[in-house]
């Protein structure tokens, strides 16, 4: 097999927090906390967690938006943070992201054909640079006209859109999406999911997409990971992982999905706090926890059915 | 009849121009039973939400009548409406950070409507905050009445926001979007306690939120508004069993269902907004015919299973 597209090992990344005493040590937050994966072309990976599990900080650092404070991400090979700043720009044409906020993530000033160009590398000719931009245009359903026009003009649907155009005019193997839907209406969402799956089927994107919401990454990905305070705790084929969770947080999000169907009423007791310092870091909230959950802290193992799961009792 | 609510219009003033955000809105609601609104943003929910909560926008004209425990509350005058708001009727909002006040400790906020509408002392109010933080199934509640918001998760200071719209007992609770900024784990928390406070105490719940999923597990009725009209209600086993109207199986065919299979979604075209005559979805609807144009007529079912839409025929088909 050739080198995977996006490859990931022992990713951590702390951030500071407020000092507890004048002089004493700093503490830290690990956001991500040891994280490895690959994604390999063609296979859209997604990874899904609650607010503050550290998703969206591994998709910045997917992006080398920010630096890691431990481990590595190559993108076909190469590793990101020994470019230098300028092979890394160059580098960017490879892979593109997209943002959660329709509205905040392009520039009111300027027409829509120059948001979508700004990717481009420079020493494109005009024309040539007009008709890529109206080809990625049309690839995400937008009219003709649509590059003359500036960003209120459009719906967050299109907005959206517009923003996946901008991420795909360079032709990038992989696109980073944050959330790409879920500041829209149900109505518009669809519109943006349809463009992400036609496109990956078409022109053969690859997605690390994250996102709170089981069915979007289910519908987009072939891979899932589901993150738990900066880990993964359980990663493998979507259908799988969704339909037959393996481990108990991956049950829980599964179950607290809203569908289409009648809850019974049940006692709505609050989870405890998370406070597991040395064990797994779900137990404090885990009904099948054990006391060798609290004492030691599994780690991702490889199962049967090839999926990865972090769990003493799964 | 708790609240009543009947041909609710509601016009804003946008730029000179009058602009009917809510048409010809009626429903009822019983105690103890709970109806879920759901809609897109512009479809006039919140709206509708906020007119019986007497809390409208600067400039709102509104038609029709709000009736709540007999009186019709659309013209009540301000005061009135302090009376009757925290005390008959609670809210909880999207948004608890910037609904809870920051300087203020959460026990204090959580028994102000106590101390406003029911005299209570200083020191039987923090009492009795402490219970109802505990009826909200929050772990140490006495802490927790001690604290700031800032102190609190998410999900803490939704409980707290929940605990705060119980304090009088109200007959009413209205709930905006109340999980929108929750995490999905503790969205089902809040809504199946809201649910179960709901049944003990026979309150009437009005959840206001823009996903069917929600209402559909945590409601018993349910009614699919689009431009500010209803266009289809009944209990969530009809209108989500035979879905009838286009814009409800619009918009079950435009979200990803986990473990269905995986396919193309059904996008609705077009980009919102609603059509000024007749049928608000006409514009954007794939079997709109030019009698769209007038209003649809109401079409009634067994059940109280009612659609909006002319292709809809008495004995429940669409054609």
């Amino acid at each position: 097999m050739s080198a995977p597209l996006l490859e990931v090992s022992g990713l951590r990344k702390a951030y500071p927090l407020a000092r507890a005493s004048w002089f004493g040590p700093r503490p830290q937050r690990l956001a991500v906390d040891g994280v490895d994966f690959a994604i390999q072309a063609g296979r859209s990976f997604g990874v899904v967690g609650e607010s503050g599990s550290g998703k969206s900080t591994l998709a910045r650092l997917a992006m080398a938006l920010v630096k890691p404070s431990a481990g590595e991400v190559r993108l076909a090979g190469r590793s990101l943070f020994a470019l230098s700043r300028s092979e890394l720009k160059s580098a960017r044409a490879d892979f593109q992201m997209v943002f959660q906020d329709p509205y905040g993530s392009l520039d009111p000033r300027m027409r829509v054909e120059r948001i979508v160009a700004e990717p481009l590398p420079r020493g494109l000719s005009r024309p040539e640079q007009t008709a890529r931009v109206a080809a990625v245009l049309a690839s995400v359903g937008l009219e003709a006209d649509a590059g003359r026009r500036y960003p209120h003009e459009f719906s967050g649907g299109q907005r959206q859109r517009i923003a996946i155009a901008r991420a795909l005019v360079t032709r990038p193997k992989l696109v980073v999406a944050d959330e790409p839907v879920s500041a829209l209406d149900v109505s518009m969402q669809a519109q943006v999911l349809n463009v992400m799956t036609d496109l990956a089927a078409e022109a053969g994107v690859t997605y690390l997409l994250i996102s709170h919401d089981l069915a979007v990454v289910a519908h987009v990905c072939d891979e899932v990971a589901v993150m738990f305070q900066g880990r993964f705790v359980e990663t493998g084929p979507a259908d799988l992982l969704l339909t037959r969770p393996s481990h108990p947080y991956t049950r829980e999000l599964v179950e607290a999905a809203p569908r289409f169907e009648q809850a019974p009423l049940k006692s709505a007791a609050p989870p405890p706090f998370p406070d597991a310092a040395t064990g797994c870091r779900y137990a404090p909230r885990c009904p099948l926890a054990e006391t060798r959950c609290l004492a030691k802290a599994p780690q991702l193992t490889v199962r049967q059915d090839g999926r990865r799961v972090a769990c003493h009792r799964a | 009849m708790l609240l009543d609510v009947q041909g609710l219009d509601i016009d804003l003033a946008v730029g000179g121009a009058p602009l009917r955000v809510v048409r010809g809105v009626s429903f009822a609601l019983d105690e103890g039973q709970s109806l879920g609104l759901v809609g897109e943003s512009g479809s006039g929910k919140t709206m509708t939400a906020l007119a019986i909560m007497g809390l409208p926008p600067d400039g709102a004209r509104i038609g029709g009548a709000i009736r709540f425990e007999g009186r019709d509350i659309a013209r009540a005058s301000e005061k009135e409406m302090q009376r009757i708001r925290g005390d008959r009727i609670g809210m909880v909002f999207q948004e608890p950070m910037t609904a809870l006040n920051p300087l203020q400790r959460v026990g204090d906020q959580v028994a102000e409507p106590l101390r406003l509408h029911r005299g209570y002392g200083a020191a039987r109010a923090r009492a009795e905050a402490v219970r109802l933080l505990e009826r909200v199934r929050l772990r140490d509640p006495d802490k927790l009445a001690r604290a700031y918001p800032f102190q609190l998760s998410g999900g803490e200071r939704q409980r707290a926001m929940i605990a705060m719209a119980l304090a009088c007992s109200p007959k009413l609770i209205i709930a905006d979007e109340p999980t929108t900024a929750l995490d999905v784990t503790v969205q089902a928390q809040i809504l199946d306690l809201l649910a179960e406070l709901g049944a003990a105490n026979g309150l009437a719940i009005l959840l206001v939120s823009h996903d069917l999923a929600v209402i559909a597990r945590h409601c018993r009725r349910v009614m699919v508004m689009y431009g500010g009209a209803v266009m289809e209600e009944g209990p969530v086993e009809a209108v989500l069993g035979q879905t009838l109207h286009p814009y409800t199986r619009a918009l079950l065919a435009a979200r990803p269902t986990l473990g269905a299979p995986r396919a193309r979604l059904a996008a609705i075209p077009g980009a919102g907004g609603a059509t000024a005559q007749g049928c608000a979805f006409s514009n954007r609807c794939p079997l709109a015919l030019p009698a769209c144009r007038a209003d649809p007529p109401a079409v009634t079912l067994a059940g109280g299973h009612v659609v909006r839409c002319v292709r809809v025929t008495s004995d429940g088909r669409l054609t």
